[in-house]
């Protein structure tokens, strides 16, 4: 197998599908990329057996062959090497690999492509055309909610429900939730929940490209198609916890507030929480909205009175700054609307402009306030 | 200033499984006796009393061997449960009396009595009579204490006058207690290490004390630094360092090392459970985990992971399993395996309902809490994952 390409081109697309690799395997041949050239067309595949990963990239072929090339290796000498044109020469028969450069030589040694997984095939049930720029708003607004706790598997991705005339993505982490339904979405045939794994939406978010892509799953897998890439995972075949039963109703206390303002004011309040709970206290009387925080064992305590629309009675609510700042990253507003309703109660968050067909609901636990 | 003189008493209950069998059943007393498995079960001799040990018999002997070398030999099954709950029971008694108290295995424990001369009338030799009689008095076992300079050399004097003795090591004259006694002591030195010394002309402690630490470590590697300071009456003089409310932990060092798994996982589960119902009862949830290995050649290994906050035990015990199949190759076996929890918070952050089972288990988890304090820690347990 041989071909030559420019290695910042090289560089570019491994970059893209080199986060599926895992560090460390229990199948070693995994920590490998499968370099596949077919003519003038090089073929790169990345597994770790639940996601997979494949692009492809115009290349000078010489010789069509396959071989697994070590990804470690591989990246760190691209990233090491300057703009170059490099000659990939593998003799599939020995897997010794060499990648010639204008002054320098690299050999490593690959592994046979026969001893690659093959990616899953899987009968898609379901197909939907989707822009680029809409998986990744879903992408961006959610993924940062998902539960890393593994004793809770559904938790870990997030949760796409395609109902009659609108599709709905989940994500919480049992502290805080968010959910977005989307109505202009193309209907699909079934009516079904998926749970997509967080690390696979956050390679897609990394390697998208724009324009219309094909989004197709089935019951057990998705498949991403791009352009030049497709990302194909397994989904969590476990029962999402039913979420819509934890959304409070009944928040009857309404803020409104600038997000920016709000935004940067809690994050400089939070300077001064305590490191382990990174507790900060919302105090709220008539259109006032005052931020406090204090950290008992190092000292330091900072307030900060923020303009707000606010007429329901005084109320006193701790909150974990993170989650805040979080959740008021992700909203793309210019003011938001805070719902209370009692200081142990869930609050919830949204903005108050939204783009056309699509709503969007933000949850937060509070923190109990100890005084 | 110069630092204080430390005072570490050992105190090693004798033959413990045996001594509480024995309040069980009187008839066993002054008969050869052994807790453990049967002999067709392919059983071992988890403790052995003094009368059997005069046959040859000692605790790991396989039974079937041990009937062998003692017909009349009695084969008690034994009643773990039993001997916790009453180690627990004597180890919060030892807190009464000793400000710093730290429990290195069921029956062997390490009091601090430093700063405390005064308030013996400086006699802590004399006190440890006294507490020698408590144990006896109170819980009806004999044990063997043992007064030194540090835990090490505490725990080696104790190995030499049992049962139902009392040793005291006056301060600088550790080397020379140490020095006509036989390699065999000094921890750390197992049966290989003990053949290879001997091929080699040492027999007395004198002999390795008579080389220095680097010709030790010539000889043993790394092994024999820690050889040499234990043979000049060196050792650990810092204990209860759990004490610290950063962070809880426990670890236990095992009489005989351990290389199976399975075993390893199950005393990591029990260690959990311990260090859970502590972290309960203070309200606190805890971030990180970590795990502490020391394998035969006395390498230290701790490795951490960091969690979302959690008490409960099958999560803690989850992580130190995993962290065990990361960091443990099995080429050594271990001995001595350890459990920290640190990273604490406080349950202030509220939870959505979302998962009526994690509701359960903090119920679950609470009443197994008291029904441990009202019966004993082994009266119930949590089932693993």
């Amino acid at each position: 197998m041989k071909f030559t390409i420019e290695s910042n081109e090289l560089q570019k697309v491994l970059i893209k599908i080199s986060g599926v690799v895992p560090s460390k395997s229990t199948l070693p041949i995994l920590e490998n990329i499968l370099f596949t050239l077919n003519e003038n067309k090089l073929t790169l595949v990345a597994t770790d057996m639940e996601i997979s990963m494949s692009a492809s990239l115009d290349v000078r072929g010489s010789e069509n062959g396959s071989i697994a090339v070590p990804a470690k290796r591989v990246m760190d000498t691209l990233r090491a090497l300057p703009d170059a044109q490099i000659v990939f020469n593998a003799d599939t028969g020995n897997n010794k690999i060499k990648m010639i450069t204008e002054n320098g030589e690299y050999n490593l040694i690959g592994e046979s492509s026969q001893d690659y997984p093959a990616i899953p095939e899987f009968k898609s049930s379901n197909e939907l055309l989707i822009e680029s720029s809409v998986i990744e708003s879903i992408i961006s607004k959610t993924v940062f909610s998902v539960s890393t706790d593994e004793l809770r598997p559904a938790m870990t991705g997030l949760l796409l429900q395609f109902k009659e005339k609108e599709m709905r993505a989940v994500a919480t982490d049992g502290h805080r939730l968010v959910r977005i339904i989307y109505t202009n979405l193309p209907q699909i045939k079934d009516q079904k929940d998926i749970i997509i794994p967080s690390k696979a939406l956050n390679l897609i978010s990394k390697a998208i490209e724009s324009g219309s892509n094909t989004v197709s799953f089935s019951s057990t897998h998705i498949k991403f198609s791009f352009k030049n890439l497709t990302l194909t995972s397994r989904l969590i075949e476990e029962s999402y916890p039913n979420y819509e039963s934890v959304i409070p109703l009944e928040n009857d206390k309404k803020l409104l507030a600038d997000r920016n303002i709000l935004l940067s004011a809690v994050k400089r309040v939070s300077l001064y929480s305590s490191n382990t709970t990174h507790q900060i206290r919302f105090s709220m009387k008539k259109d006032d909205l005052k931020i406090m925080a204090e950290d008992i064992d190092f000292g330091g305590e900072a307030k900060e009175k923020i303009a707000c629309s606010y007429s329901a009675e005084n109320i006193e609510i701790g909150f974990n700054a993170i989650y805040l700042i979080d959740i008021l990253s992700h909203i793309d507003s210019q003011e938001v609307i805070f719902n209370f309703s009692s200081s142990v109660k869930a609050a919830i968050i949204k903005p108050v402009t939204m783009k056309e067909n699509e709503d969007v609901l933000m949850l937060v636990m509070p923190m109990r306030l100890n005084v | 200033m110069p630092s204080k003189k430390k005072y570490i008493a050992h105190l090693d209950l004798d033959c413990f499984f045996v001594s509480v069998e024995r309040i069980k059943d009187p008839s066993l007393i002054g008969k050869p006796v052994i807790v453990g498995g049967k002999a067709d079960e392919r059983g071992v001799a988890a403790a052995a009393s003094y009368e059997a040990r005069k046959f040859g018999i000692h605790s790991a002997m396989p039974t079937a061997r041990a009937q062998k070398l003692c017909p009349k030999l009695i084969i008690v099954r034994g009643h773990h449960g039993e001997y916790s709950r009453i180690s627990d029971q004597l180890f919060n008694r030892m807190c009464e009396i000793a400000p710093v108290v730290e429990r290195a295995s069921i029956d062997e424990m390490n009091m601090d009595f430093t700063g405390c001369e005064k308030l013996f009338n400086n006699d802590l030799p004399g006190y440890m009579k006294i507490i020698q009689k408590i144990v006896l008095d109170e819980f009806k076992l004999p044990c063997t204490i043992g007064l030194a300079s540090n835990a090490t050399l505490a725990k080696i004097a104790a190995n030499q006058v049992k049962p139902a003795g009392i040793i005291f090591v006056p301060h600088g004259k550790e080397k020379e207690y140490l020095a006509p006694i036989d390699i065999s002591v000094i921890p750390g030195i197992g049966k290989k290490t003990e053949e290879f010394l001997r091929n080699r002309g040492f027999n007395k402690v004198s002999d390795i004390q008579a080389k220095s630490e680097r010709e030790l470590v010539s000889i043993l590697g790394k092994h024999g630094s820690w050889i040499s300071r234990a043979a000049s009456g060196q050792g650990s003089d810092v204990i209860g360092e759990e004490s610290d409310a950063k962070s809880i932990s426990r670890e236990e060092t095992f009489a005989k090392d351990i290389s199976d798994r399975k075993t390893l996982e199950k005393i990591i589960f029990e260690l959990t459970e311990d260090i859970c119902r502590r972290l309960r009862s203070n309200g606190w949830t805890a971030g990180t985990v970590t795990l502490k290995l020391r394998t035969s050649d006395f390498k230290t290994i701790t490795r951490a992971k960091s969690i979302d906050p959690t008490n409960d035990d099958t999560v803690v015990a989850r992580i130190a399993r995993e962290l065990l199949k990361t960091s443990y190759t099995s080429r050594l076996p271990i001995r001595l395996i350890g459990v920290r929890l640190t990273n604490f918070d406080e349950e202030e952050q509220m939870e959505l309902l979302l998962s009526p089972e994690k509701e359960k288990k903090q119920v679950v988890l609470k009443t197994v809490d008291q029904i441990r304090k009202k019966f004993g820690k082994d009266v119930i347990h949590i089932g693993g994952e």
